[in-house]
């Protein structure tokens, strides 16, 4: 839908809107991957079915997606282990408090970020 | 005093003139859009107190506790006891004030997944705190499928019967009419298993409650064999696909546009049966497209001619996106910019009507520039149901989470319910008893059926009592 040429115009008078970070798109691989990566943890892997799956295990939601390890680095560098816990805890961009999970702890929490973080 | 040549008033005039345009889009550039009194963190809620606010920030509560329930025995101890009002949160995402309380908000989402299956009837039985993504998920590992879903996911099963959720297409009922049953846990705290054979008067008024009858904590749904489609996305002029629609939602099994404020064009969406290989999802162009009505709307929306030339060269008339992928992995799509929103569900016959004027109201209208998103649904008969007695057009109006919601009431409401618009009960809307009545012809009924299960009010909040004029 999108063609330079407008877009360009309009864009140029909107010098004060920062781009947002580059971080590569996940691979096909990737997509994969996230589409069915759930935690060993029967427990945790139960709260990730009911909560954190919804948006993290495929694209187009804005969510950083499991197992995309680039797009979780740049988040943790920027905000720190905690920063992330207290994303997950007040909410973040269009992830609701407690990321669906009311229930969680903050040690479910943390976990659950690590893994969708760290899943090979 | 000099006086000024006619040559000095006429250059000062063509300099006025050239300086005009620059100072009204510099008056419009630095103009906030956040709307009065906006403030995107909640302040600390007083002593004994829990802050709660819905997925679009606009509704907000302080109630006493926000409590969670582990399963169904706590889920009905805790109705039975709850300081009131008691109301129930699925995922937070109705904008209009069903759920704050200044009392208890109960959470049910621990009681979520598969709970029976039936192979010979043919019915999978969840907890009516799963949210429909897991269930669309549960029921594909199961070589099954909801025969539709809405375009947002992340709603419980229970919060998505409350309000009516549905999806797209003309021939298609929404999703709470492709149940056989449920277990309202009642406001006492007693469980009712309810079917259409049991108590048919519970099972139509109970498909569609606004959460105001107990709370659900199990649903049998029944299912349909998996199926794949194909999807395409594309752009077209508004004028031509108007002509269209007609033709469109009886082609298609699944229809639906969003008109793009300001710019004429439309960006249509069909899904229909693919047999053979799936293409798999592909990326979505919606935020990038999103961005770009934002942009054009933030540099150019003091000027809404060149605004619309702007947009005619950026936006082609062209093939977005052809995929084919598993049913619910396609009908439903993230929404990563928080919104609010308000629908109105149209009799068809006034749809292409409402349309022209919603379309005219919207390109006046000069701060929006969300897709105004339009579908259709069938009909089905649950007592409370947007669809009951006939299929509808749904006209669905957004604006961005931090801006000005007024304007829907004031601009777009009028014109809803002129046509004879039924308000979506989990979107933004002004309507009491007294026109809801008129626009439900078993209004009075599910109110009796009501005051019945809850005699003390006990689930109801001041935005409920005055809906239902208690």
């Amino acid at each position: 839908m999108l063609r330079s040429t407008g877009w360009a115009i309009a864009l140029l008078l909107a010098a004060c809107e920062s781009p947002p970070a580059s971080v590569a798109s996940p691979d096909a691989v990737q997509v994969a991957k996230a589409e069915t990566a759930r935690p060993a943890n029967p427990v945790l892997a139960a709260l990730y079915d009911r909560s954190c799956r919804s948006c993290h295990a495929a694209i187009n939601t804005g969510a950083p997606l499991t197992g995309h390890a680039a797009a979780w680095a740049a988040r943790r560098d920027a905000r720190g282990e905690l920063g992330l816990l207290a994303s997950a805890k007040a909410g973040f961009g269009a992830m609701p408090a407690m990321g669906l999970c009311p229930d969680c702890s903050d040690d479910q929490l943390r976990a659950l970020t690590r893994f969708m973080a760290t899943v090979q | 005093m000099r006086r000024l040549s006619r040559r000095q008033i006429l250059g000062g005039t063509a300099v006025a003139a050239a300086l005009l345009p620059l100072g009204l889009h510099a008056e419009w550039a630095m103009r906030d859009f956040a709307r009065h009194g906006y403030t995107p963190l909640l302040p600390p809620a007083p002593p004994g107190r829990i802050n709660w606010q819905n997925w679009s920030g606009l509704q907000r509560a302080q109630p006493r506790e926000l409590y969670v329930a582990r399963d169904e025995a706590d889920l009905a101890m805790k109705l039975a006891t709850a300081d009131t009002p008691v109301r129930a949160v699925g995922s937070g995402h109705s904008f209009s004030g069903l759920v704050p309380s200044s009392g208890t908000i109960l959470d049910i989402s621990p009681i979520a997944g598969v709970l029976a299956e039936d192979r010979a009837a043919g019915t999978v039985t969840f907890g009516a705190g799963t949210r429909l993504q897991q269930a669309a998920r549960l029921l594909a590992d199961r070589g099954l499928a909801l025969a539709n879903l809405s375009d947002i996911d992340t709603q419980t099963l229970a919060g998505m019967f409350a309000t009516s959720t549905h999806g797209t297409g003309r021939a298609l009922r929404a999703i709470h009419d492709h149940i056989t049953g449920f277990r309202l846990i009642l406001p006492d705290g007693q469980p009712r298993d309810v079917t259409a054979q049991n108590d048919p008067a519970l099972f139509q008024a109970g498909k569609v409650s606004l959460g105001s009858l107990g709370v659900l904590s199990q649903i049998t749904i029944k299912p349909v064999p998996a199926f794949n489609l194909n999807r395409r996305m594309w752009v077209e002029k508004a004028e031509t696909l108007l002509a269209r629609i007609e033709a469109l939602s009886r082609q298609h099994r699944n229809f639906e546009f969003y008109y793009l404020p300001s710019t004429g064009r439309v960006a249509a969406i069909t899904h229909d049966i693919h047999v053979g290989p799936v293409s798999g999802r592909q990326p979505s162009v919606d935020e990038a497209e999103l961005d770009g009505l934002r942009t054009l709307r933030n540099n150019f929306g003091w000027f809404p001619w060149l605004r619309q030339r702007l947009a005619a060269i950026a936006i082609a008339e062209e093939e977005l996106e052809h995929s084919s992928d598993e049913s619910w992995k396609l009908l439903a799509t993230g929404r990563p910019t928080r919104f609010n929103e308000m629908e109105y569900e149209l009799p068809v016959a006034n749809g292409v009507k409402a349309l022209r004027e919603v379309m005219a109201l919207a390109d006046a209208e000069k701060s929006l520039f969300f897709p105004i998103e339009v579908r259709f649904t069938a009909a089905d008969d649950a007592w409370l149901s947007m669809f009951n007695g006939g299929e509808r057009l749904s006209i669905s109006i957004h604006s961005a989470a931090q801006e000005d919601v007024d304007f829907l009431f004031s601009r777009f409401e009028p014109l809803f319910v002129k046509h004879g618009g039924r308000p979506h009960w989990g979107k933004l809307h002004s309507l009491k008893a007294s026109q809801l009545r008129a626009l439900y012809p078993r209004f009075d009924d599910f109110c009796a059926l009501r005051r019945t299960l809850d005699p003390k009010g006990r689930m109801l909040n001041p935005y409920l009592a005055e809906l239902f004029d208690v």
